[in-house]
């Protein structure tokens, strides 16, 4: 049972915890459309149990069970290798110094770049999810995939310049 | 494609605040449903007895029979009506072989046979192709229409079941009194 005191400490925890377990879901997803089932169980199981709940820590618990557990009931794919060898081809070519913020302005609908990005691997979601909704910088997001801060800025300008070649031929 | 643009996409599909609600209201429906759970076994265990009881009820509701005494002198018998005293009378005075008051069962096919059990006195066949009067006792089971014979006192009780598969169906009684040397009975 559920109490008032026991949903303002639930208020409480969730704005707390919830960017930090967001991260760390996104980085451990193997498909970016799992992370808001993933987030929903974590949550659902930290509201049944808020009476046990004293600190984040117990929620990062909860979140890397629910994690191993969603893929493994799901029979999902779990996390592939960050890079395949031809990536590696590519990334060596974009500069390194590029701006991504100013090279691209196109018009975009929110369920277009959705639909594209969940054909993409999964960690050029991680990427954009940690670069524009988390707001971390390169090296934190780095340090966060476990991949060079050139890579992430690699895989970040590669996939913007796809993207706007990909909504031209929509709108068109 | 500004940031804040491709930060929209993601509240939009990863939205913190609908994470929120979807996570309240499945506990407040888990809560209810355990609830309701915990509210319908006991409502559906009622609605099945009543409707056992019911349907048992109903099953059982059309069986009747029908009880006739001699009222008169002649050798016709009357139906008995429930509640209205009548008088007892042995059809045929002439005939001291009459063992009893006589009494007429009639059943309907929806009962088995009819537990007939006596206080205060005896019920009683009579053969009248031979004469014969058999002593039945307290109780008999009557299985087809016939007349018993009963030699009654002043508070007998006749008391008559009808039974269907064993079980009782309907019940009724009828209660002897005496007065000025005469017999008068009073189904109920």
């Amino acid at each position: 049972m559920v109490n008032q005191d026991d949903l303002k400490r639930f208020d409480e925890l969730y704005d707390n915890s919830y960017r930090d377990i967001s991260k760390y879901v996104v980085c451990h997803c193997s498909y970016i459309e799992d992370v808001k089932d993933i987030l929903q169980n974590i949550y659902l199981d930290v509201l049944k149990n808020i009476s046990q709940i004293d600190n984040e820590a117990y929620i990062m618990a909860i979140a890397k069970n629910k994690v191993k557990d969603y893929y493994r009931f799901h029979y999902k794919k779990r996390i592939k290798l960050l890079f395949e060898k031809e990536d590696k081809d590519i990334i060596a070519d974009i500069p390194s110094d590029i701006d991504i913020e100013r090279s691209f302005s196109v018009h975009y609908d929110v369920e277009i770049v959705w639909k594209y990005l969940k054909t993409k691997k999964v960690i050029i979601s991680q990427i954009f999810y940690l670069y524009y909704y988390l707001g971390l910088s390169l090296q934190e997001i780095s340090n966060e995939l476990n991949i060079s801060e050139s890579n992430v800025k690699n895989h970040l300008y590669r996939t913007l310049k796809e993207l706007k070649a990909y909504l031209e031929s929509e709108n068109q | 494609m500004s940031k804040k643009t491709i930060k929209n996409i993601f509240e939009e599909k990863i939205n913190k605040d609908e994470i929120y609600n979807y996570v309240l209201c499945q506990t407040l429906e888990n809560k209810t449903k355990k609830i309701t759970k915990f509210i319908w076994v006991p409502i559906c265990a009622t609605c099945f007895v009543f409707m056992l009881f019911a349907f048992h009820q109903q099953t059982y509701q059309n069986v009747s029979f029908n009880v006739y005494a001699y009222t008169d002198q002649s050798m016709k018998k009357q139906k008995i009506e429930d509640n209205i005293k009548f008088q007892l009378t042995k059809y045929n005075q002439a005939m001291s072989s009459v063992p009893g008051f006589p009494i007429y069962f009639e059943k309907d096919s929806n009962i088995d046979y009819l537990d007939i059990e006596m206080t205060h006195g005896e019920i009683l066949n009579w053969n009248q192709d031979n004469g014969v009067v058999d002593k039945l006792g307290s109780y008999y089971k009557l299985f087809e229409n016939k007349t018993l014979y009963f030699e009654v006192k002043n508070n007998t009780e006749i008391i008559i079941r009808g039974k269907k598969k064993g079980k009782e169906v309907i019940k009724k009684r009828i209660i002897i009194s005496s007065k000025d040397y005469q017999y008068y009975g009073e189904l109920k």
